[in-house]
Formats: structure tokens, sequence, C-alpha cells
């Protein structure tokens, strides 16, 4: 195997790995581009939210926050990406989430910047939470 | 830019994002192998039990329990291995987790199996349960 080929290897092998960690993450989540439009989701936030990564990539998320908070929304995350910083899971938002279907439910939201040559992208986890655990 | 172009920047993108997604996530996690050993964990999981990844690598994740779990935990895992599955986020367990210090505090924890060329690995989410981070 020639140098090229090698380095080509071991990228394609990183790759996979990424990709099954990727897949393998047991939290639902979605990759936010820095006009707020969805540029990842995986099967989690499909089993989630019940629609698929096809009908969420490319629209804002506040397709996926209940109507009433939209508005309110729109401007947190325009304050967020003024000072981009983590927000850990357990010390995250309580949100509400909106499925496919129209109905909500309350929400865990953690927050992690990821920058890149082409602006400020944002991993966003969201975790389902029993009415119980809002107290 | 010609289509090509783009399509070259596009793929550059994802692979960048993809390359700074694992540190990015916005919630502890650790790989474990098929025998409990952990390869690998992130920053929020050294911030969370107050551990140098280097005093985490190579130990058995029970390192990370109360100690009176840890018999059980030996046990649950190797149930867990013969059949593994995801456990998503408010499906999960929840139990007793150990810090550095000896503090213990309540977790939420989910896995996901990770089927690689080397073997099965576990990624493993751990969140503080929030009522106990607001007490």
């Amino acid at each position: 195997m020639n140098a090229l080929e090698e380095i080509t290897e071991r990228v394609l092998q990183k790759a996979a790995v990424l990709g099954k960690f990727i897949e393998a993450i047991p939290v639902a989540f979605l990759v936010v581009d820095p006009k707020s439009a969805i540029y990842m989701v995986n099967r989690q936030a499909e089993l989630l939210f019940g629609y698929d990564q096809s009908e969420m990539i490319g629209q804002t998320v506040e397709l996926l926050v209940p109507e009433a908070l939209r508005e309110a929304h729109v401007k947190h995350r325009v304050g967020y990406l003024e000072e981009p910083h983590t927000r850990e899971m357990g010390t995250g938002l309580l949100l509400s989430g909106r499925r496919k279907n129209g109905t909500e439910f309350p929400a865990e939201i953690s927050l992690g910047p990821l920058v890149t040559t082409e602006g400020l992208y944002v991993v966003v986890m969201v975790v389902r939470r029993h009415e119980g655990s809002f107290l | 830019m010609n289509a090509f172009g783009q399509v070259t920047v596009r793929a550059a993108l994802k692979a960048e994002i993809l390359a700074k997604f694992a540190e990015c996530l916005p919630v502890a996690f650790i790989i474990a192998d098929q025998n409990g050993l952990i390869h690998l964990v992130n920053r929020q999981t050294e911030l969370l039990f107050g551990y140098e990844q280097t005093e985490l690598i190579g130990q058995p994740v029970e390192i990370l329990i109360a100690e009176t779990l840890r018999e059980v935990h030996v046990k649950h895992r190797a149930d867990y291995m013969e059949e593994p599955h995801t456990r998503v986020m408010g499906s999960g367990l929840q139990l007793s987790a150990r810090k550095k210090n000896g503090k213990e505090f309540l977790a939420d924890i989910t896995f996901g199996p990770m089927i690689t060329t080397d073997g099965m690995y576990v990624v493993v989410v751990v969140t503080r349960r929030r009522e106990d981070s607001l007490a």
C-alpha cells in the first residue's frame, strides 16, 4: 500500500468509527447551522419528534418548538449566538418540544457550540423529561 | 464557484463537523469496551466526576458508581452485553454515581451499542438528575 492509500484508509476508518459513534449516542440530537436551520439529526431525534430526517433538515429549529413559544425562542437563540457557550445537560433549559402530530412534551435542552470554518454550528441535545422532573 | 467546488466545500464542512462533533457534545459520555473498561471520556465527564481522563482510561466503569452498587453493576453489564440494545434517555437507568472525592449523586444512565471491526463498544451517557442539581 502506498502512502496516499494508507492515509485514505485511515481517514475512512476514522470516518466509519465516527459514524458508528454518532449512531450509537442514546440521546436525541440535532446539529443546527449558523442560520438556525437543521443540518443533521440522529435516529433518536426522528423517534422523539415523529419526523423523518428529510422533513427536518433545512427547516429552522422552531419547527420543533410549540407555536406559543416560537417567537421567544427566536429571541433566545439570537442571544445565544451572540455569546455561545456550552449548556450542559442537567443545567440546561427546560422547554417544550412539539412533535409532528402536534402533541407537546416537556424537554430539557442542552447546547454545545461547534465552531467551523463556515461559521458557528450548535449541537442541540433534547431529552424528554417526565412531568415530575420539572419540580 | 463551480458545482464541483461547491460539492468539495460541502464535503469538507461535513468532515469538519463530524470531526468536532464528539468534543462539542454538551453531555458527559464514556465509551467502554465489552469488558466494561473505559476507553474514552469527554471533558464533560471529567467535570462531572472530578477525574482527569488519564485516571479513568483503562479502569472498569464501576469506578464511577457508588460502592454498594458495584457488584450488582458488574452483573447488569454482563447481561447487557449478552443482549445489547439502546436505552434512550428518559427510559434509562437511574443510579448513584460516585465522584473522585467520594460524593455521590443521582444520575440517569443511557447506553447505545457501537459495533466496530474491533468488537463491541458501548456509548454511555450520564446526566445528573435535575432535581438533584437544584437541591
